[in-house]
């Protein structure tokens, strides 16, 4: 009981350090500071110079990465509080790239973390040059951003508890099916459910972390989201020996990193440098360093990425 | 700034339809606390005046209780931590078969909150129109529960209805917090819409309007109400 009563409350605990970080007051400040911004600046004055990247990067010598704080394998906070992973490691790469190209004496970096809510604004006011996560590339998001080539490639599948019995989705009938309010996994739910005509209850969730408590608190029975995050959340729990990732892989879901739009040249670095680590087998060393541990390697999907990405020189 | 207005966008499906169905629940959250907030603040209020002085010392913790602690951690409590500590059946029922489990809790939550403003509300009305009438309504051969509906609510209420007003503002505005524990309000479905269009500020400032509007819908009904029961007894 007691032990119970702790557990949860150390559930709650991380809820409201979460909600303290990433929550509404932090959204809020970002979407005013993001409006006073561009109110201040006379709407659409500095960031629509065509290569304002590379014209900050000559004067100032600072690269701005955006990161995400526990997006383990891809981009999360190191021991040492250093943002490191599989994204941020190609993005550092893409760095050394640019220093070379663009002949600077020095680069520096300036990490700004970044959530799901506030990336796509926070690069495309400029305030982030390249956002080092793993979002996923869509046309409704090329409108207000640019992405650089596919870096891994996801696709959605359901993170259960062994006891719930679910084995793939005809058993989600009558079932609490957590989804996260943002990406690209709630449309496609509603999709199978149309199709696979299922009646089941929908919880939404903020983020990963309040899918995990509701799901080993029993308040959903599966969680539909994006593969490539249920690495970290198996790790985090108390308990993965309980949790299974079933069901057949749905949809595409194909990350780049963000760049803001009208950066012609560094957007050309960044595809270039990828293509040569995806030619050169950097890419591959890159999986195996970050996704080896989970048992992950390079799929047949992700490989065609790659391929179609490397164009000759 | 890179950012290209596109209002017509909360004019297209789903969008629209998620702010219509966000507004709809906003007005349950609200109307579900301010019910559960006026029991309870009635409940309460009275109690703290009452002869009693163990019933008084426990309207008193309550108040003391649900005012001190921020809300959202009281959200927090009921959402993840009452559910572990009932007996485990009550619990899993809470959290799966009990209809609309988050509707519910946030209501319960921010209604206990609501509850113990409304009560020193109460309290302050009952004291304000003058303890004095429940003697003289006892004097004319009232029983006490008769005293308390007949004469010291009717008047004290009357004096109220101003910051109570204020009372079902806060709430109605708090009806937000609600999207914490997954509940689609109008606050939730701005946010939705701006996660799947990029159209946040156009999401949020209609959300904005719409609060305004709505408050100023509840402000304008409450004066009415208050002037209707004005010109009956109260000293001025």
């Amino acid at each position: 009981m007691l032990g119970k009563i702790v557990w949860s409350l150390s559930g709650l605990a991380e809820r409201v350090g979460l909600s303290e970080r990433a929550g509404l007051a932090g959204r809020g400040l970002v979407l005013g500071g993001v409006l006073a911004a561009g109110l201040l600046s006379g709407g659409t004055a500095r960031a629509q110079d065509v290569d304002a990247i590379v014209k900050k990067l000559t004067a100032t010598h600072t690269l701005t990465i955006g990161y995400r704080e526990t997006s383990v394998p891809m981009s999360f906070l190191g021991e040492d509080k250093v943002p490191t992973g599989y994204s941020v490691d190609m993005c550092r790469r893409i760095a050394e790239a640019t220093k070379q190209e663009l002949k600077l004496p020095e680069l520096k970096y300036a990490y700004v973390p970044v959530n799901i809510q506030t990336r796509q604004a926070l690069v495309a006011n400029g305030t982030v040059d390249i956002e080092c996560g793993g979002t996923v590339n869509t046309f409704a998001r090329n409108k207000q951003v640019d992405f650089t080539s596919i870096s891994f490639v996801a696709s959605n599948q359901l993170l259960v508890l062994k006891d719930s019995g679910v084995k793939s989705f005809a058993d989600l009938n009558g079932k609490v099916v957590l989804v996260a309010t943002a990406g690209s996994s709630e449309p496609e739910l509603q999709k199978i459910m149309t199709e696979q005509k299922l009646t089941l209850r929908v919880l939404k969730v903020d983020d990963h972390p309040a899918a995990l408590l509701a799901l080993e608190s029993h308040r959903g029975d599966a969680y539909f989201s994006d593969n490539s995050a249920f690495f970290a959340l198996i790790q985090q729990s108390r308990h993965p020996e309980n949790l299974a990732i079933v069901g057949p892989e749905i949809g595409y879901a194909p990350q780049g990193f963000m760049i803001p739009k009208n950066n012609p040249t560094f957007l050309w670095i960044a595809n270039h440098t990828m293509a040569q680590m995806y030619q050169s087998g950097e890419g591959n060393k890159l999986i195996a360093k970050w996704f080896g541990p989970f048992g992950v390697g390079v799929g047949p999907r992700l490989r065609a990425a790659w391929d179609a990405a490397s164009l000759p020189e | 700034m890179n950012y290209q207005w596109d209002w017509g966008v909360l004019l297209r499906e789903p969008y629209a339809g998620w702010l219509i169905s966000g507004i709809g629940w906003t007005l349950l959250v609200s109307a579900g606390s301010w019910v559960v907030a006026l029991a309870a603040g009635l409940l309460i209020g009275v109690a703290r005046g009452l002869p009693n002085r163990l019933i008084r010392l426990a309207a008193r913790c309550y108040v003391e209780l649900f005012r001190n602690v921020p809300p959202l951690a009281q959200l927090f409590l009921w959402y993840f931590v009452f559910p572990e500590i009932v007996p485990k059946a009550v619990g899993l029922w809470i959290k799966r078969d009990m209809p609309e489990p988050e509707l519910v809790t946030a209501v319960v939550a921010i209604g206990l909150f609501g509850g113990a403003r409304v009560a020193e509300q109460v309290r302050a009305g009952i004291d304000a129109v003058g303890r004095h009438l429940l003697p003289a309504a006892l004097a004319t051969g009232l029983r006490p529960v008769q005293a308390y509906r007949l004469v010291l609510l009717p008047v004290g209420l009357r004096a109220i209805v101003g910051p109570l007003t204020s009372e079902f503002l806060v709430i109605f505005k708090m009806s937000s917090i609600s999207l914490t524990i997954g509940v689609m309000d109008l606050t939730a479905e701005s946010r939705h819409i701006e996660n799947y269009t990029f159209h946040g500020f156009e999401a949020f400032a209609v959300a904005t309007a719409v609060y305004l509007v709505l408050g100023l819908l509840i402000s304008a009904a409450m004066s009415a109400l208050d002037r209707r029961l004005r010109p009956a007894a109260i000293p001025t």
